[in-house]
């Protein structure tokens, strides 16, 4: 899963700008993330999320190895497809509906 | 008879009300005697025919009901409500109360009876001219009364009165005619009863107050009662305590009987007298008033309550700009932040409550010098409060009223205007109260001379709302600072002041630490307020103490433990405030550092500089914003104190303090804290202070505490959510957001629409991820 120029241009966005690009993509990996692990955490009981969340106090060491003994790559790799994906059609969902927003805001103007 | 039986009931009267307790006894006695009223089987009019073996009467033949209690209990003024109550009522006629400790030598219950009832007969036409007949023989009521007074005297006394010079036989012959013209008097008794109220259906009440204070007396009394209560249409309130009553009775069976009879047994005989007399299912026992029941007292006539009088009298503006009522001495309100905004809402009463008179005689005096002065203009009325304040310090230990002196003292009152004499006032009205005179004869009263309406008779110098400060203060903190601390009377105070607030003494040794968490008139803290407190104080110490280093991290958790021990004292929580704040500091502070008595001298001079400080952060919003933390509408520190912040004409003046308590309430609503604090917890989730501070919050039953603390744990698993899927991503996946290259640019595109597009793009993600927040909340 990668969030390069070809992300950016699928969800209808101009990627000749190297500067736009990289903050895009820094959001957009952000996000990916939260909406991950925001899966994830739904599938935990509270039990289990208060566990991790004491794993998290002792270190981002204790709290991977947590995942790897809690999490199976599977779920993971779904978890943050699903993210991947969820946030690009959104993404671009909002573009488009920006670019129609505008098109016709243009055409009035021009009657 | 009363002259008021039969007129009819002015609107005035009628609109008795009673407080709770009192009006609960009153009722219940006025219910006991509507039954005997209403009951039958005893023998019809004529005298002749006898009820039934199985009836009521015949069962329960002495219609008495008794009002038991101690001394002060109320038991006269709950009589006189009573015959109140029933003299508004056509159904009775109700006799003046007979009180045998004011009776004469020779003077019987009978006599001091049918002589009030001829003089009430007297006085009534239809009644003195009535005609009744017994075997016979018909009279006027009048004279029936006159045969039967002097039946009465002569059994009694013509009789008897010289029985010292008579041989045995004359005596049993005596003794046997006295029982004939006994039981002939009961008859003649009740045939004046049948002919004067038969044919109007009223029952006769004799109201008998005191009876057990005529002990030499009360046998006689106790078997005149059954007599007289045995006849229909009588029944009789008898007002005594039981056990003033049985001990008299027992010392007089052991008299009669030069001894022979030992004590128990004379007991045991005792409480079958009484029991005979006062039968036990129409017995209303009295029990002390309770603190909120002086406070809803009510008298007779009355339509407000003591507390709603005092709630009438306003602090002099002068003293401050918000208007203060005297009633407010007397309970502490529940704060606004605590969400209940019901009318006189409390926390309950303050420590003044407990030292008001117990008596409802001395209430019912209290409430009408009150009222009487209350017209006559605010200072005399202000006299009134003052004397109050003297009722209230006579109450607690004398170790106290040392403690206000030297609190005074310190004070730094000025010293030519304080009168150095701190004697008793003895001129107190109520001072006839048995237990006012028993308890403590030396205190004293404080108030400030040089002010123009608080200035009366001599004493020390404390104005009324410092004062309640200092007794509140003396309260919660001597029971906080002490749990062990020994209860003697209804006052915990065992520890005691010095002669500098600096130093606290617990069991006669200065504490090694110093803590109040001090209630005020009208309070204001919050975090800041503790933390800029302890700030300046561990700066003070370490200015003195040069090799001490106290960190902010030590200030911070000091503080944190001052505000949570602020809440634990808001809910009566009984813990030694000195050890554990002494846990808080002790293991950051250098080894062999202690918090010592010379220290705390370096506190003396921080209240001023702590003051402007303080004005300087209530001024400034945005500081105010960022700091602030909770508030606590009842406590500050004491540096806060406005004893401490100087006088008159300074700038940190009460007037000062005042002003900023009014300014800031007014700035901080307690939605608008919620919102700081859920802020300020998201901003800084996992700093150390929230744990804390939460726990302090939930002490204090804010009602948003629980709020703050699920959206805490929502914050906390929002973060780890957010954790999880980095983490996990990091892991498993290639996610790979680094430097994504530059494409081709989109045909007709501008740079401006370029731009905006990854604007709506970049809040698209934001709109993502706060969703992505709260469902994980939900």
């Amino acid at each position: 899963m990668r969030v390069d120029q070809s992300f950016i241009e699928s969800v209808g966005l101009d990627a000749s700008d190297r500067r736009h690009n990289e903050q895009l993509a820094r959001d957009v990996v952000e996000t990916i993330r939260l909406v991950a692990g925001e899966r994830l955490a739904r599938g935990l009981s509270p039990a289990r999320l208060q566990q991790f969340i004491a794993a998290l106090e002792d270190g981002d060491d204790r709290a991977i190895e947590w995942i790897r003994e809690n999490i199976s790559d599977a779920e993971i790799q779904v978890a943050g497809a699903a993210a991947y994906e969820d946030v690009r059609v959104q993404v671009r969902d909002s573009v488009a509906q920006h670019n129609r927003t505008a098109r016709e805001s243009d055409g009035k103007v021009a009657q | 008879m009363s002259p008021t039986t039969t007129a009819s009931a002015s609107p005035q009267r009628n609109r008795v009300r009673l407080s709770g307790r009192i009006a609960d006894s009153v009722a219940r006695v006025v219910e006991y005697v509507a039954e005997l009223a209403e009951r039958d089987g005893f023998e019809s009019a004529d005298g002749q025919k006898a009820g039934g073996l199985g009836s009521e009467a015949a069962l329960d033949p002495c219609q008495t009901v008794s009002i038991l209690g101690d001394r002060g209990s109320g038991k006269t003024y709950t009589l006189a409500q009573v015959c109140a109550q029933l003299e508004l009522d056509d159904r009775y006629l109700v006799t003046r109360v007979i009180r045998p400790e004011f009776f004469d030598r020779g003077d019987t219950l009978y006599s001091v009876l049918l002589a009030s009832m001829m003089a009430s007969i007297n006085e009534d036409e239809d009644l003195r001219g009535r005609r009744i007949s017994y075997r016979g023989e018909e009279r006027s009521a009048a004279g029936w009364l006159d045969e039967l007074a002097f039946k009465e005297a002569s059994g009694r006394h013509g009789t008897l009165g010289t029985a010292g010079a008579w041989t045995l036989d004359e005596q049993a012959q005596a003794l046997v005619s006295v029982s004939r013209r006994g039981l002939g008097f009961v008859d003649e008794w009740r045939a004046l009863i049948d002919g004067l109220l038969a044919s109007t259906g009223r029952t006769l009440v004799i109201p008998v107050d005191d009876a057990d204070l005529a002990p030499g007396m009360l046998p006689q009394i106790l078997l005149d009662i059954r007599r007289i209560a045995s006849t229909p249409r009588v029944v009789c309130i008898a007002a005594l305590s039981y056990e003033h009553a049985q001990r008299s009775f027992a010392a007089s069976v052991r008299d009669g009987t030069a001894g022979d009879v030992g004590y128990r047994d004379a007991i045991q005989f005792a409480d079958a007298a009484l029991t005979k007399s006062l039968p036990t299912h129409r017995r209303v026992h009295l029990h002390p008033l309770s603190d909120e029941a002086k406070l809803t007292f009510t008298p007779v006539g009355a339509t407000e309550s003591l507390e709603g009088l005092l709630g009438q009298i306003w602090l002099p503006s002068h003293i401050t700009d918000e208007e203060t009522a005297l009633s407010e001495l007397f309970r502490v309100p529940l704060p606004k932040a605590f969400g209940d905004r019901r009318r006189n809402a409390s926390l309950g009463v303050t420590p003044y409550a407990s030292a008001l008179p117990s008596g409802l005689r001395d209430l019912e005096f209290l409430y009408k010098a009150i009222e009487r002065h209350k017209s006559s203009g605010s200072a005399a009325a202000w006299r009134v409060a003052l004397e109050l304040l003297h009722v209230s310090l006579r109450h607690v230990d004398p170790a106290l009223a040392n403690e206000l002196e030297n609190l005074v003292r310190f004070s730094g009152a000025d010293a030519e205007s304080v009168d150095a004499d701190f004697s008793e006032i003895k001129t107190q009205p109520w001072s006839e109260s048995p237990r006012q005179v028993d308890v403590g004869t030396d205190y004293v009263v404080f108030y400030r001379r040089f002010h123009p309406v608080l200035s009366i008779g001599q004493g020390a110098k404390l104005p009324l709302e410092l004062a309640q400060s200092v007794l509140l203060m003396l309260d919660v903190a001597a029971r906080t600072l002490n749990p062990d601390i020994q209860v003697r009377g209804r006052r915990p105070y065992a520890g005691g002041f010095g002669t500098r607030l600096a130093d606290v003494y617990l069991d006669g040794k200065v504490a090694d630490h110093f803590f109040l968490a001090l209630p005020t008139w009208e309070g204001f803290s919050d975090y800041y307020a503790f933390f800029a407190y302890w700030e300046w104080a561990c700066e003070r110490l370490a200015a003195v103490e040069k090799s001490l280093e106290i960190t902010t991290q030590v200030t911070e958790r000091v503080a944190l433990a001052h505000l949570m021990l602020v809440a634990a004292v808001q809910r009566s929580e009984l813990t030694s405030v000195v050890t554990r704040l002494g846990r808080v500091l002790d293991p950051d502070l250098p080894t062999g550092a202690t918090w010592t008595r010379r220290r705390n001298q370096a506190l003396d001079r921080v209240h001023a500089d702590l003051a402007t400080a303080y004005e300087a952060a209530v001024n400034s919003r945005s500081q105010r914003d960022r700091d602030f933390v909770a508030w606590f509408e009842r406590y500050l520190p004491l540096g806060f104190h406005p004893m401490f912040l100087g006088k008159s004409g300074d700038d940190h003046s009460w007037e000062w303090w005042i002003d900023v308590v009014r300014r800031a309430k007014r700035r901080h609503k307690t939605e608008g804290l919620v919102r700081a604090l859920e802020t300020r917890i998201r901003e800084n989730l996992g700093e150390q202070w929230i744990e804390p501070l939460l726990d302090g919050l939930g002490r204090l039953d804010l009602s948003s505490a629980d709020k703050l603390r699920d959206r805490h744990i929502e914050a906390i698993q929002s973060r780890a959510a957010k954790r999880l899927g980095e983490l996990a991503l990091q892991v498993s996946t290639a996610l790979d957001g680094r430097e994504p290259g530059a494409g081709k640019p989109a045909q007709a595109q501008t740079a401006k629409a370029r731009d905006e597009l990854f604007a709506v793009a970049h809040e698209e993600l934001e709109s993502i991820r706060r969703s992505a927040a709260a469902h994980d909340r939900e």
